[in-house]
């Protein structure tokens, strides 16, 4: 059976058909983008931050204390916090830092190259003590890890020691070799030399700073409290997770503390796009069945409508096979041309929707992939209409309604 | 007639139970997802204080980096400095004017038992509750005077009401933060705007604060934002907690005023530039003057509250609403054309056509309403669904339970997909001839 | 050509059990024109149903053209049908949403021939039914007489060796009904059997052989009737051309 004469039959009932390729044109351009919009969240959601974020526990150490007004009685507190929490059995590494990855935030600033202009960088800047390399997992790729002296370095000097991101790096000295460099905040008489480089690195930000990162080796403590990131051991989350309460409590009660794993914060940051994936699969199934329903109902139709028909057709000559052929042809047809009017629609969506939500691009995959899982809809969904025409009796025809 | 209408209209939905289950399926599915979307986005969207908030403006000064633009969304730091909160705080030409941050500050009940807590701390001027229209259980705001003499006292919400001191009435009871003790001075009723619309700097989807002081406290108590502070210099360092304030560059506080008509906009307008110029010849804000009054809506559009993907959803959302119509539209039409014997002989007995499609359309809103009430309930349950998965993020319960809007939306929806599907097929049918059935098949 | 031997077709439904056909044995010979009459519900098209291959049988032999038909299966009947039968319905089962050439294209598509074939046959078929001029019209656009030439029409492209017609003027008045029995008669003319049910006994006069069917059981009336009047039909044919 050729395509032509089902053509023909079919210009001579339009209505039925335009609807049929229109709702697939529709549920084409739907599909199409959703699944753009599903698979940027998921590259977002699935990017690295470069640490080893499903061993991080985050510890927030709030202190109410009158001995904590005392500068001298702070310092020791935080070395005791340290020492204990590194002597946790479980723990592999812990630094007192006030940087917390996936928070969807932190804190940055300016800075200019020395002798470099006036240019401005911005970056994610925090406080760490040397620990906080081995404690994130992330490796120096060039010079060395900032270490005990630079720790304790005289708070009130001029030059600091700091490490900056790679990506920081290549930013700033796009040409040279970024190692024994310096720049400085606002202020050109406190200058930091660049001793290390250290990558992966990235923490969302709300600016466009993720990458850019300079660590400084001070301490971030003061009368209010101070904060750790730890580092357990593989498996031995939960373990340290329970213990890292009481070994605190026992230098000092008269504070309060607040653990997070660094899992739970990630996931929290990324909740909003992940119940965006799940209300477009939900939106994605449904429209999908909604369509082959709708295709279902409009075939069933039109065999009811045909039954006479078809029986002349099987008295004529025509087989089963050619019966259920004439159908899935007649509705690939009309697929074919609400696909291709679907990858138009689809895009005229798919730009509009830039202007709403940021890099959600349509790959021609998803389109030649959304075009497939069309046809495969269409014909699956014609397939049982089409079988039950099969089943109308040649002698139909002879019968006089 | 409509009575008659609506009995054949039931008579054949009961008739073809299999069909019109599946069309009214259909519908609902189709109003539910596209009411949660839109539901979705209405809440993140929506005007949060409607009868006012084209009075309320947010105040904001370019105070920024002479040699560079603000890295904000809108080019301009989101917060002020305090020293330019101090002179704004001073114009008596807004009706009511706040001041306000947020810090996160131990609270240490009178019960010995109690472990001291860490709550955040809404540190604002008395108009805070005057401006957002804040309802009281018990007591009231604090007044100016209490604002300029530094007075211990605070106004605490239902939830710390029970925390600290067991619900009731607690106007006058005492409790500490930090070193400080505090008077109750009001307990706040039910309020829980669906945007934190007066502070947007750091998620317009936080938690509401529990407890509000004095803004004067800032100094004495030496307070420090929790909030976001965004500087382009380095904090001085010299001198006392008070001095550094005064000249510090840092932004980090929130400010609202009520200018209610066009020439006390003007006016407060021009106080404020007036303001920066004076300012610029004492040697600050270079920058060229970008003050902005914005209300809370555009403020909300500026900062793009709504999520993108709130968004996205709701567009994509629509248009899955017509791919249900378009198959309603073919349902309705193999629905009422297996009619066509039927509407032939009624035809023969005199049913004028426009009596033949009144009589469609009405069934296909009855169907239409039927699938909308059944969609309205899918679409609550689709919201439970992500309220729960946004709990962290939202922190409030019953953040996107239904409201009366929300129901109109759903059965609006439900009316327009059901008038839109029926029209067609209603009109083909009604153009049946009154023979032409009755002779052959 | 057709062997039937002691054939026998049982309707049941629910209710009851309606021996539709009892016992029937015949045997046609090729080039016969037959007419099939009796009243009504006595089985006719029952008869015609299970002659053509669209109806199963219960009992008894059949034998169409040497071929044992009750070994066939679905597919098999499907192209005996449309090879070695051609149908003529009453109410012409046109496909409504097919104009005439592709109307008269159906059972050619199912043998499928080459397309050039294809359109001579159907260019001889309507030229010979005198439609040629009507090709791009639609069945709902032809008379009642217009559509069952059509018919005609699509059963000559097949070129059948055997034609059944069940009361084929039946729907139409006498004039169209002697046009169309002209058509038949031509047709059977050139070679091809033809087992046709009417209600007329004048159109039954015009068969060589006539078979009375009573309460599903055979009577045959052998009778030889004088050649039908060529000239008669030939005017039909150029009128409506
Ligand atoms: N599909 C069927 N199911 C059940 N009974 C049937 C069916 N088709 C025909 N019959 C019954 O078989 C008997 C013969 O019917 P048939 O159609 O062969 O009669 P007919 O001689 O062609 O009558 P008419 O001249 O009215 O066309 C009738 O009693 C009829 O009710
Ligand atoms: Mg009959």
């Amino acid at each position: 059976m050729e395509i032509g004469p089902i053509w023909r039959a079919m210009k001579r009932r339009k209505a039925r058909f335009i609807l049929v390729a229109a709702e697939v044109a529709l549920t084409l351009a739907i599909v199409t983008n959703a699944v753009g919009l599903i698979l940027d969240a998921q590259q977002e959601m699935n990017r690295p931050s470069g640490f080893v974020d499903e061993h991080l526990i985050r510890v927030d150490i709030n202190n109410y204390g009158q001995a904590f007004e005392d500068e001298e009685y702070v310092r020791t507190v935080v070395d005791a916090d340290t020492e204990a929490l590194r002597n946790l059995p479980g723990v592999l590494a812990a630094s007192h830092t006030h940087f917390v990855p996936w928070r969807g935030g932190g804190s940055s600033g300016e800075l200019q190259i020395n002798g470099g202009g006036p240019k401005k960088y911005r970056t994610q800047t925090y406080s760490a003590d040397p620990g906080i390399f081995e404690t994130l997992g992330v490796e120096i790729l060039e010079g060395r890890a900032l270490d005990a002296t630079d720790f304790t370095a005289d708070p009130e000097g001029d030059q600091f020691n700091v490490a900056v991101s790679r990506d920081l790096a290549a930013l700033m000295f796009p040409e040279e070799d970024a190692l024994g460099k310096s720049f400085f905040f606002s202020d050109p008489e406190t200058s930091f030399v660049i001793v290390g480089i250290f990558g992966d690195f990235f923490n969302p930000y709300g600016w466009p700073i993720g990458e850019y990162a300079v660590f400084f080796p001070t301490r971030s403590a003061d009368s209010s409290g101070h904060r750790f990131l730890v580092r357990a051991e593989p498996g031995q989350l939960d373990e340290v997770f329970g213990s890292i309460e009481g070994a605190l409590t026992a230098i000092d009660s008269e504070r309060a503390f607040a653990l997070r794993t660094v899992t739970d914060i990630k996931t929290g940051y990324h909740s909003g796009s992940q119940v965006m994936v799940k209300n477009l699969n939900l939106l994605m199934i449904v429209l999908l069945v909604v369509t082959a329903l709708g295709i279902i109902g409009l075939t069933s139709f039109s065999v009811t409508e045909r039954r006479r028909q078809i029986g002349t057709r099987r008295a004529l000559g025509a087989t089963k096979a050619d019966i259920v052929r004439y159908f899935l042809i007649e509705n690939w047809l009309v697929t074919t041309f609400g696909v291709v009017v679907g990858i138009l629609l689809a895009a005229a969506l798919n730009s509009l929707l830039l202007t709403v939500v940021a890099g959600a691009t349509l790959a021609w995959e998803i389109l030649v992939g959304g075009v497939a899982l069309l046809w495969l809809l269409g014909l699956g969904a014609t397939l049982g209409p089409a079988l039950r025409a099969a089943r109308v009796p040649p002698a139909l025809a002879t019968q006089n309604v | 007639m409509l009575r008659y209408n609506v009995w054949l209209a039931w008579k054949s939905v009961r008739r073809t139970s299999k069909l019109s289950a599946l069309i009214i399926l259909g519908i609902a599915l189709g109003v539910g997802i596209s009411t949660a979307a839109i539901g979705l986005y209405r809440f993140f969207s929506g005007d949060p204080i409607p009868h006012k908030s084209d009075v309320l403006y947010s105040v904001r000064i370019d105070s920024w980096d002479p040699e560079a633009r603000a890295p904000h969304t809108g080019g301009i730091p989101t917060q002020l400095t305090y020293r330019d909160t101090q002179a704004m705080l001073a114009s008596d030409i807004p009706s009511h004017r706040a001041a306000m941050f947020k810090s996160d500050l131990y609270i240490f009940p009178q019960e010995a038992d109690q472990r001291p807590f860490l709550e955040t701390v809404r540190v604002t001027s008395s108009d805070f509750f005057t401006l957002f229209d804040v309802p009281f259980a018990y007591g009231g705001p604090w007044n100016r005077q209490a604002d300029a003499q530094v007075e211990a006292v605070a106004v605490i919400d239902q939830e710390l009401n029970d925390r600290l001191f067991g619900g009731g009435d607690s106007v006058g009871k005492t409790f500490r933060i930090v070193q400080q003790e505090f008077r109750v001075i009001g307990v706040i009723d039910t309020w829980r705007p669906k945007v934190k619309y007066y502070d947007m700097t750091q998620s317009p989807f936080m938690p509401l604060e529990h407890v509000f002081i004095p803004f004067s406290h800032l100094e004495p108590m030496e307070l420090r934002t929790s909030g976001n502070s965004d500087g382009w210099q380095s904090n001085p360092t010299e001198g006392t907690f008070g001095d550094q304030l005064q000249i510090s560059e840092t932004c980090f506080i929130q400010m609202w005023v009520q200018l209610d008509d066009k020439e006390t906009l003007a006016s407060f307008q021009s106080f404020v530039d007036a303001y920066t110029n004076e300012q610029r010849k004492l040697g600050r804000l270079e920058r060229p003057n970008d003050n902005r009054l914005t209300t809370v809506v555009d403020l909300m559009k500026e900062w793009e509250a709504v999520p993108e993907q709130a968004s996205a959803m709701a567009a994509l959302a629509i248009l899955f609403l017509v791919v249900c119509s378009l198959n309603l539209i073919g349902l309705f039409l193999g629905k009422f054309l297996a009619r066509a014997p039927i509407v032939g002989i009624r035809r023969a007995l005199g049913a004028s056509r426009r009596s033949i499609f009144i009589q469609h359309i009405v069934e296909s809103e009855l169907i239409g309403l039927l699938g909308g009430t059944l969609g309205l309930g899918l679409a609550a349950l689709q919201l439970r669904w992500m309220e729960s998965q946004l709990q962290r993020q939202v922190g409030i319960d019953g953040f996107f339970d239904l409201d009366g809007q929300i129901v109109l939306v759903a059965l609006m929806l439900s009316l327009i997909s059901g008038l839109v599907a029926g029209i067609y097929p209603a009109w083909r049918i009604c153009r049946i001839a009154p023979a032409q059935h009755l002779k052959m098949q | 050509m057709l062997k039937m031997k002691g054939v026998s077709k049982i309707y049941r439904t629910e209710l009851l059990e309606t021996q539709a056909l009892r016992n029937f044995s015949l045997h046609v010979k090729a080039g016969e024109f037959i007419a099939v009459m009796g009243p009504s519900g006595s089985g006719k098209s029952t008869f015609l149903n299970v002659t053509g291959l669209l109806d199963s049988f219960n009992e008894g032999t059949y034998e169409l053209d040497g071929v044992d038909v009750s070994r066939l299966n679905d597919n098999e009947m499907s192209r005996i049908r449309n090879e070695k039968i051609g149908f003529i319905f009453q109410s012409f089962n046109l496909i409504p949403d097919l104009d005439v050439a592709d109307n008269v294209d159906v059972p050619l598509r199912y043998r499928r021939l080459p397309a050039r074939d294809r359109k001579q046959r159907i260019e001889w078929a309507l030229e010979t039914v005198g439609l040629s001029g009507r090709r791009h019209h639609l069945p709902s656009q032809l008379s009642g007489g217009q559509q069952q030439r059509v018919a005609i029409a699509r059963v000559l492209a097949g070129d059948p060796c055997i034609i059944l017609a069940d009361e084929p003027t039946g729907n139409l008045d006498s004039a169209m009904s002697h046009e169309i029995m002209g058509l038949l008669e031509e047709v059977h003319e050139r070679g091809t059997t033809v087992i046709m049910v009417t209600h007329s006994t004048e159109c039954a006069a015009r068969a060589n052989r006539q078979l009375h069917i009573f309460d599903g059981r055979l009577v045959d009336v052998e009778r030889v009737v004088p050649m039908p009047l060529n000239q008669l039909s030939d005017a039909a044919v150029s009128q409506a051309g």
